[in-house]
């Protein structure tokens, strides 16, 4: 095969990184991000591969099934382009990008989508629960800068470290990482718990004893533990996924529930 | 409803079908902002983002990993809004509303992830002559059908759906539109579930005692337990690597 000669540019690197947000453009069950992919390397490939019949090849072999989350996707690219800079055969980028695309969506699913994506926007949430804009903003102010930032950086890592790194990315350290930041999550999924599960609140007042004494229920639960029907809500459904009971039934059971309970003058 | 809002709204669905896809340069489709914006163009921003952190709050967690789908948000959230401020309901009721709007949208979006593979399939072709130019078109074409999947229902349901309802709110006795409200607002337990059970690990169940005492017993505000999660992490972590 034809060796490419080409040096790759910081130019470069910045427009495969602005590709990258189309790399799931055209997502379909068949190959699912592979169109994404070949469209990611479009602005380094023709300058690899001058050659019309390589060029050809390559853009074939990038349109092979790939699948990844989207923003550490950029490490497997910027790893492809210091492996294809260097002449590497198809068969070792086909390797490397089948071989880390399935760890490194699970990395990356558990980091933005169960992490950050949670925390910045409950954030957001808190404030805009009190009708203030400032909680779209702030969550904005927070996702977009860094997104923005780790789908750049992880493009230069990925090419600077190449291969190696994909070693650093499944050691010791970044499993700390993910810990302390589940840590915080976990705090955040508590103060909301306590906070914004406006409906588990009783108006149910009972009377007792003589003289006749009317009793507020939610005060009683209060003196127990201000919060209770929400963790009691919480942990409810929270058995229901471990149950295995799928989204949507947990959803229509928190619903007829809601609403019969409050119907009944129970719940609100 | 004003036409003009209408197609606002419909095009801002379009937009953050593409936000999502895209994956996701700005943030719009997540619940809290599509609900702000939604509340902004109906001159109610209160309503729309009130609304909006509810939604967002029931929905968290459930996000499409590999290849599966869940309800879909941005819409589910646009129409829902329009609808709660429309009717002058509670922004509570906004939450059960957007479900079965969000598991429509789902429903389409699942033909076109099927549907998309034609473009795959036009960039076989593309490549067996090199245009690598047609490859970035078409892809960047693929997203469209992706956006119409959140436009179509959000659209009919503001053209037919909204102003059926409005028909019959004053019909309906009250007492079922505060059920409806309170419903909505036991849902984000759901999304709070989803969210403990994704990070649940017995050793860090303090911290979600942690949070809870602060905002339960001491009424601190959301950043605040942020902030001084933020500096208990920090010192945990940094004792254990000593």
């Amino acid at each position: 095969m034809s060796k490419p000669r080409y040096k790759i540019t910081n130019a470069d690197i910045f427009k495969v990184f602005m590709a990258s947000w189309f790399m799931q453009s055209a997502w379909n069950y068949e190959r699912m991000q592979a169109q994404g992919y070949l469209h990611g390397l479009a602005p380094v490939l023709p300058k690899l591969y001058p050659k019309k019949e390589d060029l050809i090849k390559w853009m074939k072999i990038h349109l092979e099934f790939y699948n990844t989350e989207p923003h550490v996707h950029n490490f497997i690219v910027g790893m492809d382009l210091s492996l294809e800079e260097k002449g590497a055969d198809p068969d070792t980028v086909r390797g490397i990008k089948s071989a880390l695309m399935g760890p490194f969506a699970g990395l990356g699913d558990s980091l933005f989508w169960f992490t950050l994506v949670p925390i910045f926007f409950a954030l957001g949430s808190s404030f805009g629960l009190q009708g203030s804009l400032i909680g779209p903003v702030l969550a904005l102010a927070l996702w977009i800068p860094i997104t923005w930032a780790a789908k750049y950086y992880f493009t230069v890592l990925g090419y600077r470290y190449g291969t190696s790194l994909a070693d650093v990315l499944k050691g010791e350290g970044l499993t700390t990482f993910r810990e302390a930041v589940s840590a915080f999550g976990l705090s955040m999924v508590g103060a909301l718990t306590a906070t914004y599960v406006w409906g588990a609140h009783t108006p149910l007042v009972i009377t007792v004893g003589t003289p006749p004494m009317s009793v507020k229920i939610q005060d009683m639960l209060n003196m127990i533990m201000p919060g209770l029907l929400s963790v009691v809500l919480v942990m409810f459904s929270y058995y229901l996924i471990k149950k295995g009971w799928s989204l949507g039934r947990i959803v229509l059971t928190l619903f007829v529930v809601g609403f019969v309970l409050a119907y009944l003058g129970i719940l609100g | 409803m004003d036409p003009m809002q209408i197609a606002i709204l419909t095009i801002f669905s379009f937009i953050c079908g593409l936000d999502y896809i895209w994956c996701c340069p700005i943030g719009l489709w997540r619940p809290l902002v599509a609900g702000a914006v939604t509340g902004i163009v109906l001159g109610n921003p209160t309503a729309g983002v009130m609304a909006g952190g509810l939604i967002e709050l029931a929905f968290m967690g459930l996000f499409t990993i590999g290849g599966g789908t869940v309800p879909e948000a941005a819409s589910g959230t646009i129409t829902a809004v329009t609808l709660v401020i429309a009717t002058g309901l509670a922004p509570e009721a906004a939450v059960p509303i957007a479900f079965p709007i969000g598991i429509l949208t789902m429903n389409i979006e699942i033909f076109v992830r099927s549907a998309d593979a034609v473009f795959i399939h036009w960039a076989d072709r593309l490549a067996e002559k090199g245009d690598l130019n047609g490859v970035v078109w078409t892809n960047i074409l693929g997203a469209v059908p992706w956006a119409l999947s959140r436009t179509i229902p959000v659209g009919l349901f503001l053209v037919a759906g909204v102003p059926a309802i409005q028909a019959v709110v004053g019909v309906v006795p009250a007492i079922f539109w505060s059920a409806l409200g309170t419903a909505g607002a036991i849902m984000p337990a759901m999304g709070l579930a989803a969210l403990f059970n994704m990070m649940y690990k017995l050793e860090l169940l303090p911290f979600y005692l942690f949070g809870f005492v602060l905002a339960a017993y001491l009424n601190m505000p959301m950043m605040g337990i942020a902030l001084i999660t933020v500096a208990l992490v920090g010192a945990v972590y940094l004792i254990r690597r000593r």
